[in-house]
């Protein structure tokens, strides 16, 4: 705790100096602020221990790293408002590890609201040209940065953005930092799947163990249309999907790829024929353990026709679907 | 009104130190303060309960030598068995009543001075700082009846109790302190003036707190009795005597809920729970039902598809839940849900997301507002027009904000997909209507009835999917502009 207090108005009297300073004190800026983050946390799990210890509920939750986080703000700020220096003297330079270091802390709080608008000021600046690019800064902070706006991104279903922001991640971290490659390609994969229907290779699983018990069943399942075997794979990590903010693009994947899949395993099983009926889809939806009745076939099926993921009509009169001679499942 | 004192805890924060010549102030500034609160907490008939209950604790202070240990700006006022019932009709009656009693507890309140002074610290200047409080509201009182004498005569009664501490022995730190408050001396001579009774009163030297009266007390009970009151937004710090306390608003309550009952005037009723809220906020009360009114408001809002209201009251539960008050939080919890579908709200989806237990979604609730999530990402407005018509408690109503905007998705998914066309009875299924009737009516309003061949009533699809195209874009837009309401 004293420990916490210390680093805490080390770092706002840094924050002081800094303003009067330029590039040369960035590195005393990173390492100051990287411990701030470190002691923080020890202090909230410090609190939370004690406070478990005795059962007085009602004093303040631990909120040291919130208390760090504001201070980091300001030492971004800081960062930002260099107007003294020429630009290659510029604290500027020390924008993108710090905003990655906000960024880290507001993800392990939740608080990702903060980290949105954190992007929106970076955004407001570098489009007046006030900072360098980001491509100029050193790659370590560029592929943090990249990796959280990607996340953004994806959890705000802007899947090309992430994708964008993702791979550029990816292309530019260092080969040997497997655990990075693997937290990016943890978001990329159902990005790849969701917008382009591409399945990570064997490569892919033997260099990522990890990735390949949370993704390899899921993608089969998706690959072949077996719904039945999505749900439950998905029902079995939904706790992890959902804490890292994936859940809802793994819905999407259940019903823009592997539900296609299954209508299209329908029209093959029938013979490529350009006429299927509602029932043949129903009973093909009955076969991996989904119940529904026609209009609810239908009403998929119409969903499908309207996004462009199966080609053709519905006869309501007929009951039957009919799809197009040319490629009706395309990919 | 069982806001109870609570035993004293030290907090070594706020103990003041003594000075360091030895000589120590007689009394804790914020203890004055607290003091000063106290009794512009009550209303004037219950400045004697008040009186007592002040004694109780600060003698207790003082026996445990805790008085300078206490946190006087943090703790709550002794409000033990005060009411603040305070008609105007009886005023006069409990003026009289209330004048005999305050004689008895000043009495009784010298003696426990008198005990108090064998300890340390000495009694006077809390002693002082409580008379001169009633002392002021005591004056205001009589202005407003026209019942100068009384306040005379009290003074009288308070020179007599004066003289009486006087005979007893006084420490010399005390006479020490008095001799070096020229500025409080100054400020008791102004005191006297204005009550304007000089009897003998300049040979009683004690140091005297002056409340300040400029700022309001942080906590206060209202005191007017009136059932029904307009909202007005508060410019100004709230004044007691407009406002309702608690008792009353469960009056209150009872009242508004027979009347929304048997009038059904919305407008009325809003305004009326609105400065239920507005009191309850200036008292500070954040009780079960201060819960029972947010739902209740937040409720009556949704029934008239006040989405405003409801928001603020839902915002305000949110807040009350989360300090583990009684109520309604899983009901409540599916219609936030529904809310931000509203909204369209993605972050905050997310954010509800990961903090849903296994037990919430157990809930029905719950899970029919997930179930509404996943049709409306998924587009499936099959299902999500059943589970439109089969929502529990009133989360009907908070789907009635946006369904309308998913009815034209819906068509226009369905003018995409179908050929050649499709039968009114299916629309009318689809979209979640309860009759051809008005589900033509909807189509009408929106243009798409010239589409529907009047003798088979049957929408032509491809011929009405331009026109459907454009409702969806238009009823999206407008919520995109809308936003949070």
């Amino acid at each position: 705790m004293a420990a916490y207090r210390e680093q805490n108005s080390l770092t706002q009297l840094l924050n002081r100096i800094a303003e009067r300073t330029d590039k040369w004190i960035l590195p005393v800026v990173y390492t100051v602020t990287q411990e701030l983050r470190i002691i923080a946390m020890e202090a909230d799990h410090y609190i939370e221990d004690r406070m478990s210890g005795s059962s007085a509920s009602n004093s303040a939750k631990p909120n040291k790293l919130e208390e760090a986080a504001r201070t980091i703000n300001r030492t971004l700020t800081v960062c930002l408002n260099d107007r003294n220096s020429s630009m290659p003297n510029s604290r500027k330079w020390g924008v993108y590890f710090i905003i990655s270091l906000l960024f880290k802390i507001y993800f392990k709080l939740g608080t990702i609201s903060l980290a949105t608008s954190v992007v929106r000021v970076l955004n407001a600046s570098s489009a007046a040209g006030d900072i360098p690019l980001v491509e100029e800064y050193p790659k370590a902070h560029m592929v943090t940065f990249k990796y959280y706006v990607g996340i953004l991104a994806f959890m705000d279903e802007e899947y090309e953005k992430a994708e964008e922001h993702l791979h550029a991640a990816l292309n530019n971290c260092y080969k040997r930092a497997t655990r990075n490659q693997e937290l990016i390609l943890q978001y990329l994969l159902p990005t790849h799947l969701l917008l382009h229907r591409r399945y990570p290779s064997k490569a892919v699983w033997r260099t990522f163990p990890r990735l390949q018990i949370i993704y390899e069943e899921l993608f089969t399942a998706s690959k072949r249309g077996d719904m039945r075997t999505y749900e439950v794979a998905l029902a079995a990590r939904e706790r992890l999907f959902v804490t890292r903010r994936i859940y809802l693009t793994m819905l999407k994947i259940r019903t823009k790829i592997v539900r296609p899949r299954l209508f299209e395993q329908v029209y093959l099983a029938s013979d490529k024929s350009t006429r299927v009926p509602v029932s043949a889809f129903r009973k093909g939806l009955e076969f991996v353990g989904i119940d529904v009745d026609d209009d609810q076939v239908e009403c998929w099926a119409a969903v499908m026709i309207y996004q462009g993921q199966m080609k053709g009509y519905i006869s309501r009169e007929r009951k039957t679907i009919v799809l197009s001679n040319n490629d009706p499942f395309p990919r | 009104m069982t806001l109870s004192s609570k035993t004293s805890k030290a907090t070594s924060s706020s103990a003041q130190k003594y000075p360091a010549n030895g000589n120590p102030p007689v009394w804790p500034d914020s203890l004055k303060a607290y003091v000063g609160r106290c009794f512009a907490s009550v209303g004037p008939s219950q400045r004697g309960a008040m009186e007592k209950n002040l004694k109780k604790v600060i003698t207790s202070a003082i026996e445990s030598t805790s008085l300078w240990a206490i946190d006087w700006d943090t703790r709550e006022l002794p409000l033990d068995g005060i009411k603040a019932v305070d008609d105007g009709e009886d005023m006069l009656e409990k003026l009289k009543t209330d004048a005999k009693k305050r004689v008895d507890a000043k009495s009784d309140i010298g003696t426990v001075a008198v005990n108090a002074m064998r300890t340390s610290p000495p009694p006077p200047a809390s002693y002082k700082s409580t008379s001169i409080t009633f002392t002021k509201s005591d004056q205001q009182y009589s202005t407003t009846n026209g019942q100068a004498s009384s306040s005379i005569s009290k003074a009288t009664k308070r020179s007599a109790k004066w003289d009486q501490r006087i005979t007893e022995p006084e420490t010399t730190e005390d006479s020490a302190k008095r001799k070096n408050s020229n500025i409080e001396q100054e400020r008791k001579e102004k005191r006297l003036l204005r009550f304007d009774s000089p009897s003998g009163n300049e040979s009683t030297p004690t140091p005297v707190a002056t409340p300040d009266y400029d700022t309001e007390p942080e906590i206060f009970v209202g005191r007017s009795m009136k059932l029904e009151k307009k909202y007005l937004r508060l410019t100004s710090a709230p004044d007691p005597e407009t406002v309702r306390p608690l008792h009353i608003l469960r009056q209150t309550l009872d009242l508004l809920k027979e009347k929304w009952k048997s009038e059904r005037n919305y407008a009325y009723i809003c305004d009326q729970f609105k400065s239920m809220r507005q009191d309850l906020t200036v008292q500070l009360i954040q009780n079960e039902f201060t819960v029972n009114v947010y739902e209740i408001h937040a409720r009556i809002a949704l029934e008239n598809g006040d989405l405003g209201e409801y928001n603020q009251c839902q915002t305000q539960l949110r807040s009350l839940y989360a300090m583990n008050i009684a109520g309604h939080p899983i009901e409540f919890l599916a219609y936030r849900i529904l809310y931000l579908l509203h909204t369209r709200n993605r972050s905050d989806m997310n954010d509800l997301l990961i903090e849903l237990t296994d037990e919430q979604k157990a809930d029905d609730a719950i899970a029919h507002a997930l179930q509404v999530r996943e049709a409306m990402t998924d587009q499936d407005y099959h299902s999500l027009m059943r589970l439109y018509l089969s929502a529990p408690n009133m989360g009907g109503y908070i789907m009635d904000s946006f369904i309308n905007r998913e009815r034209h998705a819906a068509l226009e998914i369905i003018c995409k997909a179908f050929r050649p066309d499709v039968p009114l009875r299916f629309l009318t299924d689809e979209i979640g209507f309860d009759s051809d009737k008005s589900c033509y009516e909807f189509l009408e309003k929106h243009a798409l009835n010239q589409f529907i061949d009047e003798s088979s009533l049957r929408l032509r699809a491809k011929d009405a999917y331009p026109t459907a195209q454009n409702n969806r874009m238009t009823a999206f837009r407008k919520i995109d502009i809308k936003g949070q309401i």
